[in-house]
């Protein structure tokens, strides 16, 4: 699951880069959560693991390692991200303890 | 011919505004003080322009798309993106950029092959659609 894995077509790659760089499709992404991952063409893998908040899974289709605690902040927040926050916490579980 | 006359380095980790007093007070004391020393020497060399070299942490090219360098041709910066404010705990800033020497190091970074031709590796925005990201 390292960046040699990263499939850089991967339509959750695409979604994850707008999603930080643009307000709108971010508060699309909250209002709309399903609509979002099919707007963007997520795979059905794909859009189980976003449903299941399963981060591991992610990186192990292919979305870059930078962005997988990016998207623990997506669900848990990102202000005051120390080891025991809850997004580092979702992190922790899914991607290095492989649980969810 | 331009002189350089000062050279820093520091790490930029989110915990360093962020969280920083999750680190235990010895580290915090002994990162603050280098802190202050960079500062020091950065004050005393009087530069008349900086030219900060970074990641870019895949906020302005995507993941299918990146170039090996990007320089910055705004006239004016700002930061921290929006997506990074929170986490990084760092107030609202702008900054000057220096157009015209950004545009001299792409013309002859061109000139020299280090440096492709390719559009959209340059950013030349002042809408802050290039973003710095810390």
């Amino acid at each position: 699951m390292g960046i040699a894995d990263t499939d850089k077509k991967l339509a959750t790659n695409r979604m994850v880069f707008e999603l930080r760089r643009d307000a709108g499709a971010l508060e699309r992404f909250r209002a709309d959560f399903e609509g979002t991952l099919t707007a963007y063409g997520l795979g059905e893998a794909e859009k189980a693991a976003w449903r299941e908040r399963d981060i591991g899974a992610l990186g192990r289709l292919g979305v870059h390692p930078y962005f997988l605690p990016q998207i623990a902040r997506l669900f848990r927040g990102g202000a005051y991200n120390h080891n025991r926050s809850a997004a580092a916490q979702l992190y922790a579980a899914t991607v290095l303890d492989g649980k969810k | 011919m331009a002189e350089i006359v000062c050279v820093l380095a520091l790490s930029h980790a989110p915990g360093l505004t962020g969280w920083l007093d999750q680190a235990p007070a010895d580290q915090q004391r002994r990162l603050l003080d280098g802190y202050r020393a960079l500062h020091d020497a950065f004050r005393a060399a009087k530069p008349d322009v900086v030219i900060g070299i970074a990641n870019d942490h895949l906020l302005n090219m995507p993941v299918d798309d990146t170039a090996d360098f990007m320089i910055g041709t705004a006239e004016t910066w700002q930061g921290p993106a929006p997506w990074f404010s929170d986490w990084l705990n760092v107030p609202p800033y702008k900054v000057r950029g220096h157009k015209a020497l950004a545009e001299t190091l792409v013309r002859e970074g061109r000139h020299a092959g280090c440096l492709s031709a390719r559009p959209g590796a340059c950013c030349s925005t002042t809408t802050g659609r290039c973003r710095s990201s810390s």
